[in-house]
Parts: C-alpha cells; sequence; structure tokens
C-alpha cells in the first residue's frame, strides 16, 4: 500500500501510457476514428475554431492593409487620405472579386458532379507538422459522414475520417495515412498516389508502364470513394532506381493546400458528368 | 477543480492557437507545441500529483483529436514527455528561465522520440521519423522559448480563479 502511495504518480503514468499505447495499436492501421472523447472535442472546438478563423481572416486583411500603406507614407496629407480610401475600396473589391471567382469556380465544378455534394468552409488546420489535415465547418447534422470525398475545383482534396455533429476532420491525400487509387491520364498506367514528406507520390506501378515527366494523373475510380477522371496532381520526376517490379514517380498535388478556403464534401456516391475542367490558377 | 479548470482552458486557448493562429502565420516552419508546454507546467508544477499525469494523457488524447490520424499517438508521447520532465522536476529546482526551458526542450525531444516510436510500431506507411529529423528540435526549442509565458499565463489563469 505505502508502495503504491509512494509511486501512484508513475503508476497512473505508467496505466496512462498503456492505455495510449493500446488505443494507438487499435486504431494505427484505420483511416478513419470512432471515438465518441474525440468527437466530443471537436464538437467543443468547433464554434472556437470558426470565431479564430474568423478572427485571423479579419487581422490578415487588417495586416495586408498596413503593409500597402507602407508605401504612401511620404504623400501629402490629402493625398494619403484619398489613396488609403481608394486602396480599401480597391482591397474589399479585389477580396470580393478573388471571393467571387473561387466561389464561381466551385459552382461551376459542383455542376460537373452528379449526385448530393456540399460546400464546407475549412475552419482549422492540423495541430502540429506530423499530419496533414484540415478541419471543417459541416458535420453529421449536415449528411458528412465518415470517408466521404473532398473535393477541389482544381481536384481531389482527400477524405473525411473524423466526423461530429457540426465538424468534421479531413485527411488530405498528401498525408502519409492515405491512399488513392489513381491512373496518368495519358497512357492509363495505373499505381496508388500516397503522402511523402513533400507532397505526393505515386507509387507501385509496372516497372513496364510509360511514366513521364508532366503527365497528369487522375482518379482511377477503383477505390470506391473518388470517382474515375478527377485530377489529383502532375508527375515532376519518375524513379526507375532499384531492381523490384515497381517505379515511382513524384506528383505535386494540383491543389494548393495551403491557400484552400472551401471544399465540397460528397454526401453519398457521385459522379463526374464530365472531364473535370482545367484547374483554374490560384 | 477550479486548477483543472485552469488547464483545460488553457488547452483549449492552446488548441486555437495550434490550430488556427500559427499555421497563418507566414514564413513559420515549425511552431511551439504549447500542449507540450501545458503538460510540462504539469509535471513541474505538479509532480507529487497523479492528477498531472490524467491530465497529460487527456491533453495528449486532445491533441488527437486535431493532429494526426492515429488515435493515441500524442496521448502516448504527451504522457512519455510529462514523465521525463516529472521525473527530472523531482531532482532539479526550477520555477523559471533558463532550468524551466532546459527540462522543457528534454520533454520536446522525448515526445518526438516517443512520436517516432509509435509511428514505427502502429502506422503503415508512417513517415514520421522524417518529420522529427527535420524539425523535432526546432519544435522542442519552440516550446521551450515560450515555456516562459505559458507558465506565467496558466499561473494568471489560477490567480484569476482565486487559487493563489
Amino acid at each position: 500500500m505505502d508502495f503504491i502511495r509512494r509511486n501512484r504518480v508513475f503508476l497512473t503514468s505508467a496505466a496512462c501510457l498503456l492505455l495510449a499505447a493500446g488505443l494507438a495499436f487499435r486504431t494505427g492501421r484505420q483511416q478513419t476514428r470512432a471515438d465518441r472523447l474525440g468527437r466530443f472535442f471537436l464538437e467543443l472546438m468547433a464554434p472556437l475554431q470558426r470565431s479564430t478563423a474568423a478572427v485571423d481572416r479579419a487581422v490578415v486583411s487588417l495586416w495586408r492593409s498596413v503593409i500597402e500603406l507602407v508605401g504612401a507614407r511620404n504623400e501629402n496629407v490629402v493625398l494619403r487620405v484619398r489613396v488609403q480610401q481608394l486602396e480599401q475600396e480597391m482591397d474589399r473589391r479585389s477580396e470580393l472579386d478573388i471571393e467571387n471567382a473561387r466561389l464561381r469556380g466551385l459552382l461551376d465544378f459542383r455542376r460537373t458532379l452528379q449526385g448530393d455534394v456540399l460546400t464546407a468552409r475549412i475552419i482549422g488546420r492540423d495541430a502540429t507538422g506530423l499530419a496533414r489535415t484540415l478541419v471543417i465547418d459541416r458535420g453529421e447534422a449536415d449528411g458528412v459522414v465518415k470517408g466521404a470525398a473532398a473535393l477541389a475545383p482544381q481536384g481531389v482534396v482527400g477524405q473525411i475520417f473524423l466526423a461530429s455533429r457540426h465538424a468534421a476532420r479531413i485527411l488530405l491525400i498528401s498525408d502519409h495515412n492515405s491512399g488513392v487509387d489513381a491512373v496518368v491520364e495519358r497512357t492509363r498506367a495505373r499505381g496508388i498516389v500516397q503522402g511523402t514528406v513533400d507532397g505526393c507520390g505515386l507509387k507501385y506501378v509496372k516497372r513496364t508502364e510509360d511514366v513521364q515527366v508532366g503527365d497528369t494523373v487522375v482518379t482511377s475510380g477503383l477505390d470506391g470513394i473518388f470517382p474515375k477522371g478527377l485530377p489529383v496532381g502532375t508527375v515532376v520526376s519518375v524513379d526507375k532506381r532499384g531492381q523490384g517490379l515497381f517505379q515511382s514517380a513524384e506528383v505535386t498535388p494540383r491543389v494548393d493546400f495551403d491557400r484552400l478556403e472551401e471544399v465540397l464534401v460528397a454526401r453519398g456516391s457521385f459522379t463526374l458528368l464530365q472531364e473535370a475542367p482545367a484547374a483554374p490558377e490560384e | 477543480m477550479r486548477s483543472v479548470l485552469a488547464i483545460a482552458a488553457a488547452g483549449i486557448a492552446a488548441m486555437l492557437l495550434q490550430t488556427g493562429i500559427f499555421p497563418a502565420l507566414p514564413y513559420l516552419p515549425v511552431w511551439p507545441d504549447l500542449i507540450l508546454v501545458l503538460a510540462g507546467y504539469l509535471g513541474i508544477r505538479h509532480h507529487n500529483d497523479a492528477g498531472g499525469a490524467i491530465g497529460a494523457f487527456l491533453l495528449g488524447y486532445f491533441l488527437d483529436t486535431f493532429s494526426g490520424t492515429i488515435l493515441g499517438m500524442q496521448a502516448f508521447s504527451v504522457t512519455a514527455a510529462y514523465v521525463a520532465m516529472t521525473m527530472m522536476a523531482r531532482h532539479l529546482w526550477m520555477e523559471r528561465g533558463l532550468p524551466l526551458m532546459a527540462t522543457i526542450f528534454v520533454g520536446g525531444c522525448v515526445r518526438a522520440l516517443a512520436a517516432v516510436g509509435v509511428g514505427a510500431l502502429v502506422a503503415t506507411r508512417a513517415q514520421v521519423w522524417q518529420h522529427v529529423v527535420r524539425y523535432g528540435f526546432l519544435e522542442a526549442a519552440a516550446a521551450a522559448l515560450v515555456a516562459p509565458a505559458v507558465f506565467w499565463w496558466v499561473t494568471w489563469e489560477k490567480r484569476l480563479l482565486g487559487l493563489r
């Protein structure tokens, strides 16, 4: 009894470590999660993250305005005020134009899909650099379920792996736990797109297949998550070193995940009515 | 209870910073893991309290909800860091300054190694170790740098709640 009392901190720590290791072993090879505590935390944080994201956008906007004003210091007061007014108006309009173009692109892309999809706003990003995930402001209340596909007009974003009532998390295709069945558009060479440290890689492509730098990689539609023909990325290098049966290629994702602000999330199965449009430049 | 409330509030604020603010800052390759620093707070200021271990585990679990896919990886690594920092706190006198920062740095390194261990054992394609080699020490150093401020913040919260 005395031993337990004296070592209670380390005994509790050992119990916690065992519990954590057990959880990790149980969920390590799964792409989705169903822990209630995690759902509770996600739900608890969603409104706060939404507010933080709004404040963040306001601060960034303010910061940009401040930077732009530095150049006008040497001008006289009247001109400065005038320039300031014009710049503010221009910024506002430019921001609106950019947002408008982005949403129009999203809408155009939405029209190329047959099925039930909804738009979601990104309200958070991965808490550490170890993984690549996003938090969106839609959850089970909106029909978002685990395993659902997340897309952008430029191409594939990832899939939902945790959903609470009003928020969900997306596992990006650039995360090392992600895997998307894909083909090289030009030669139909098949492989799996997986996340790497620097982006994505196309792996398990037969060595005899023709893969070249600049080739576009699209979804094969065989994984049951993404429909056939959605752009994934562009091949930037091909690696045929080694003696194995396969070659691999480095792929730059079509979607710039750092600049992504909205995504489309599928509710149920969906198909592509026509080939996905060329990715608009960010 | 009020102490738990203070840590929970700090944890929520830390998570908002880590998921919303830090990633939006330009030219920031790594950012401090404030959750780790809070676990350090428990290890250093509550090293005789078994609740500290549970607190560290829950902080790690909280981090698990917003990072990665392997549930338990952060819980394990943060608890391991807590144990390391508790052991240091029992043998060294530290309240603030460099000893405190050094302890958090060691905790950060232990956390990174524990994450590599779990990642290597359970994940199929985990490349956690590559990230740790590149950024592990930088992240630990960033956490150590902000540790005094985080400790001050939690102490201020406790004072606000009438604990000290």
